[in-house]
């Protein structure tokens, strides 16, 4: 019956079919940071705008049905952890214009407390990047990017949308544009019941409720040709319950409240470059462990400020970069007494066009700290590009996950011997790319110790050591191919990833990571109408440490489908709505956690 | 489905072999009263925050053991840690802290008798004296008390403290008012008319509690406290010795006390004077783990170590005997906090 429906409004809706593209306009990139530009040896994942549109606010679900990323949601819009290439929550880098974002408090980054609606583009890069982008980028980085555009079209976007369990999401976007300036603001509510039903189960989700505001506000400011002036801000604030699973339970809830500014002055006159940032993080969380009181409730409270110097030396052929910077974290809160991290660091970076087909470059970040014993971090990167259609790439990196506060401040249990985790890595990828279609064919290794876990030490004290040691490989693949058939323009993108990630203790395969991930895309545009299915196959993963065959969690088959339509005159109205878990497939990314079965969406987009 | 099955293949065996022992003798034997008899019963608590508490069934042969048998008995899970389990003649109360309920159940067939949820938050442990159901009640700082039988609700004695552990002997209860290695309380209460009758002080970081002969053994962060239980005055006190710390789980059996400290197992007569720090045995667990020592029990002169392996695999017993000569071992579901008899 459903799919009868679907098929039925696909048939109906074709005959409206008109021309809507986007124009691409020859700008000014004011980026953060360009990672393109600064990832030799790397692939990249690039997921546009439009593409960030396609999917709910949250960034869990976008990473999910693009990237090889798997992620644990301990039900739907709940805490979401991800594994990168098989590494931990830790070991996967945020960065927000090039600011890494990974909460002090936890050493990780809660993929459904960042919102999409709010940023230009989200660029994933696999494999190590810490000497570029600091702690955690050892499975990888997820780069958020708001890029400012001076001298452009102004836009104005609204965007609502209605779904299943009363799940309310409104956007704007504004950019205003002058000869030297560009200004942009930005604003996102969500909100959801999020009560549903267990599949096969006389259950519902209980207590799962969450709403969420994320605001932001980016400015460039370009007076003449060498300065330029750019300040990035994002405010995000939500309260979110915590499911649960059996009635009786007692209900809790968690708010939190992150801040990000970012101020940024360039200086370029030809060949050199100076560059100053100054970034102010503030991320603040209260665990309300009863609803009708704050008694009893936990809180913490930091605060990251960041100064950075940058001196880039730009010749025919040569890149060259030297920075350094100042990283102050503080953090208050029931288990923080005022605690403080003093971290300094310098880095080199230099990238050099060495023949006409071949690039190479090279980073070196060294660290220093009172806490904890940090590596020096390297990166060396090349692109050999002997024909057109094919790309080799190479990248050998040194990288580090540093210990969180809990781990360096909790009360009686500092260890002087503390070090950060680190990881060499070794990643070698293939790239072919004809006309319409592009191939990238990627193997890695990485050797992963020191991974700090909490151990017994002396009676019941308990303090973090370094002891695991993990070994991970995998391969990645991924197909892109479009083709215009008349009017009719498909797109189609996929991606595999096999995965093996091993305790080098007991040779297991880590819990929660995937050996198997697929995801497919495929896009259909006939003039004002475009649909899109997306399915990704994820495979089972262990849920007990010695692999017990009798716990794992079951592969799953999860496809989403959508379609808009764009109408009036201008085309300036978009129409849309999507299906959600086409097929009611009842999965869990977490065990006992079950995720939500079929579920819609209809949304109205204006664009002036 | 399979779960139907399974009840239904348990209750035509045990009528099966109803009618065999009937044919077979003539002498009346008594019947079976259930899969779950002559055996140990071991509570797993599960993973914090997931349902999957368990209840894993050992013969006394420790020859055939059942897993997760509340879920195939009854279908579903049993929920999120199970803390303790409380018995009487018929029933199993398994208390479930965090949620926030007690499963009723036959002890011996594992049936779902009743799930009781009044006044309950977070519920630690349970005992049965005078038919009636006392349940420390760490979410409301309370004791609250049903009939044994009807389960009904009969009335919650406030304490506003903390409490933890529950003990019974000649009518009264003694309620632990310490956990997590803070307090030196125990409240006195009259099992009859569920008064706060007395209360005791013992030593500092109180930990766990045992009554036999009429005298209450308090372990705490120093040694043990002696209380006689007709008077409730404190009649004595041993003290570690040689920097024996971090101690818990105290048994007493037999007029010797028992208890562990991480890894390793503690005994001694009861009427030492003072405690050397010599174990019985190591039980060497020293997986990557904070949880070492998570569940020790004296039961039928056994000792029962659990080892939780950090609670991310099935849990593993350790059996020795009294004398700390392992005999066997066995495992069991995630977090395996105790083991009870069930004769």
């Amino acid at each position: 019956m459903r799919y009868n429906i679907v098929i039925i409004i696909f048939l109906f809706t074709i005959p409206c079919f008109s021309q809507v593209t986007s124009t691409v306009l020859d700008t000014v990139f004011l980026s953060a940071d360009k990672l393109e530009d600064k990832s030799v040896g790397q692939p990249i994942i690039k997921i546009s705008k439009a593409l960030l549109k396609n999917y709910r606010p949250q960034l869990t679900e976008v990473l999910q049905f693009e990237t090889p990323i798997y992620f644990k949601e301990n039900g739907f819009g709940m805490v979401s952890s991800a594994s990168f290439r098989g590494t931990t929550a830790q070991q996967t880098a945020v960065v927000w214009n090039g600011i890494n974002i990974n909460s002090p408090f936890l050493g990780q980054t809660d993929f459904n407390l960042i919102n999409t609606q709010n940023i230009s583009e989200v660029l994933v890069r696999p494999g190590g990047g810490s000497s570029q982008f600091g702690t955690g980028a050892i499975g990888g980085v997820v780069y958020l990017n708001n890029n400012l555009d001076i001298d452009t079209e102004n836009t104005h976007e609204i965007y609502t949308s209605y779904g299943s369990f009363n799940t309310k999401n409104l956007s704007t976007n504004h950019s205003i544009s002058g000869a030297k300036t560009n200004l942009q603001i930005g604003l996102s509510y969500l909100d959801s019941d999020n009560d549903y039903e267990y599949i096969d189960s006389d259950q519902r989700n209980e207590n799962g409720q969450f709403y969420n505001i994320n605001a932001s506000l980016n400015a460039a400011y370009k007076p003449n040709a060498k300065n330029s002036f750019s300040i990035y801000s994002n405010w995000f604030t939500g309260e979110r319950h915590l499911s649960i699973i059996e009635t009786t339970q007692t209900r809790n809830k968690y708010s939190d409240e992150h801040i990000r500014v970012l101020g940024k002055y360039q200086y370029n006159s030809g060949k050199n470059q100076s560059t100053v940032k100054l970034a102010l993080i503030n991320e603040k969380y209260r665990f309300y462990p009863d609803l009708d009181t704050s008694e009893g409730s936990n809180n913490g409270n930091g605060w990251t400020y960041i100064a950075n110097y940058n001196y880039q030396l730009q010749l025919k052929k040569l890149l060259f970069n030297v920075g350094g910077e100042y990283n102050l974290a503080t953090a208050t809160g029931t288990n923080y007494d005022n605690v403080q991290r003093n971290t300094g660091s310098a880095n080199v970076y230099l990238k050099h066009k060495l023949a006409k087909n071949f690039t190479y470059q090279a980073t070196l970040r060294g660290e220093l700290n009172e806490d904890y014993d940090s590596p020096l971090l390297f990166s060396v990167g090349t692109s050999w590009h002997p024909f057109v259609e094919y790309t080799l790439k190479t990248s050998i990196s040194k990288n580090y996950r540093i210990p969180t506060f809990n781990d360096l401040y909790w009360p009686g249990a500092e260890n002087p011997d503390l070090k950060a985790e680190s990881s060499l890595q070794y990643e070698l990828s293939n790239e072919i790319h004809l006309r319409n279609l592009k191939f990238t064919l990627t193997g890695y290794y990485n050797d992963i110790k020191d991974l700090i876990r909490w151990l017994p030490y002396s009676g019941d004290l308990w303090r973090p050591v370094n002891t695991n040691k993990v070994q991970s490989y995998g391969i990645e693949t991924n197909l892109q191919y479009g083709i215009s058939l008349g009017d009719h323009q498909f797109k189609i993108n996929t991606l595999y990833s096999y995965t093996v990630s091993k305790n080098k203790e007991t040779d297991y395969q880590l819990i929660y990571v995937p050996y198997h991930k697929a995801t497919l895309g495929v896009s259909y545009k006939i003039a004002d109408f475009s649909a899109r299915l997306n399915t990704i196959y994820t495979g089972e993963v262990f849920t007990y440490s010695n692999n017990n065959p009798d716990t794992v969690l079951n592969d799953f088959l999860l496809t989403n489908l959508s379609m808009n339509y764009a109408f009036t005159k201008n085309r300036n109205w978009i129409v849309g709505g999507g299906v959600n878990n086409l097929f009611n497939t009842n999965y869990e990314t977490k065990a006992y956690r079950p995720m939500p079965g079929t579920n819609y969406h209809i949304n109205l987009t204006l664009k002036l | 489905m399979i779960r139907k099955f399974i009840k239904f293949s348990t209750l035509s065996l045990a009528v099966l072999l109803g009618f065999t022992s009937c044919d077979d003798s003539d002498d009346p034997e008594p019947l079976p009263k259930g899969d779950f008899e002559n055996g140990y019963i071991v509570s797993n608590e599960g993973n914090f925050g997931s349902p999957n508490s368990s209840i894993t069934f050992i013969d006394s042969d420790f020859l055939q053991e059942t897993n997760t048998v509340f879920s195939s008995i009854n279908g579903g899970n049993l929920g999120d840690i199970l803390q303790s389990i409380a018995f009487d003649d018929d029933y199993a109360f398994l208390v479930v802290n965090n949620s926030n309920k007690i499963e009723v159940v036959n002890r011996y067939t594992f049936n779902s008798v009743k799930t009781i949820t009044d006044s309950i938050e977070l519920p630690r442990y349970a005992v049965v004296e005078n038919d009636k159901l006392f349940v420390t009640n760490s979410g409301k700082q309370s004791v609250e008390v049903f009939d044994a039988n009807s389960f009904e609700y009969i009335t919650q004695i406030a304490l506003n403290k903390t409490v933890e552990e529950i003990k019974e002997d000649n009518g009264k209860l003694y309620v632990m008012n310490a956990a997590w290695g803070y307090g030196n309380e125990i409240t006195v209460i009259d099992a009859s008319t569920n008064a706060v009758i007395d209360s005791v002080t013992v030593g500092d970081g109180l930990n766990s509690m045992e009554i036999e002969d009429g005298i209450l053994y308090a372990l705490h962060s120093t040694g043990i406290t002696k209380v006689n239980t007709s008077t409730n005055d404190v009649i004595g006190e041993i003290a570690f010795e040689d920097g024996l710390s971090s101690v818990s789980k105290l048994e007493v059996e037999d007029d010797y006390i028992y208890f562990i400290s991480g890894s390793k197992i503690f005994k001694y007569a009861t009427d030492v004077t003072s405690m050397a720090n010599t174990e019985l045995l190591d039980t060497q667990v020293n997986d990557a783990s904070w949880f070492i020592g998570y569940g020790f029990n004296v039961v039928n002169d056994k000792l029962f170590y659990t080892d939780v392996k950090g609670f991310t695999e099935n849990s593993e017993v350790k059996v020795y005997d009294l004398d700390g000569t392992l005999i066997t071992s066995f495992s069991a579901g995630i977090g395996a906090n105790g083991v009870y008899d069930n004769d």
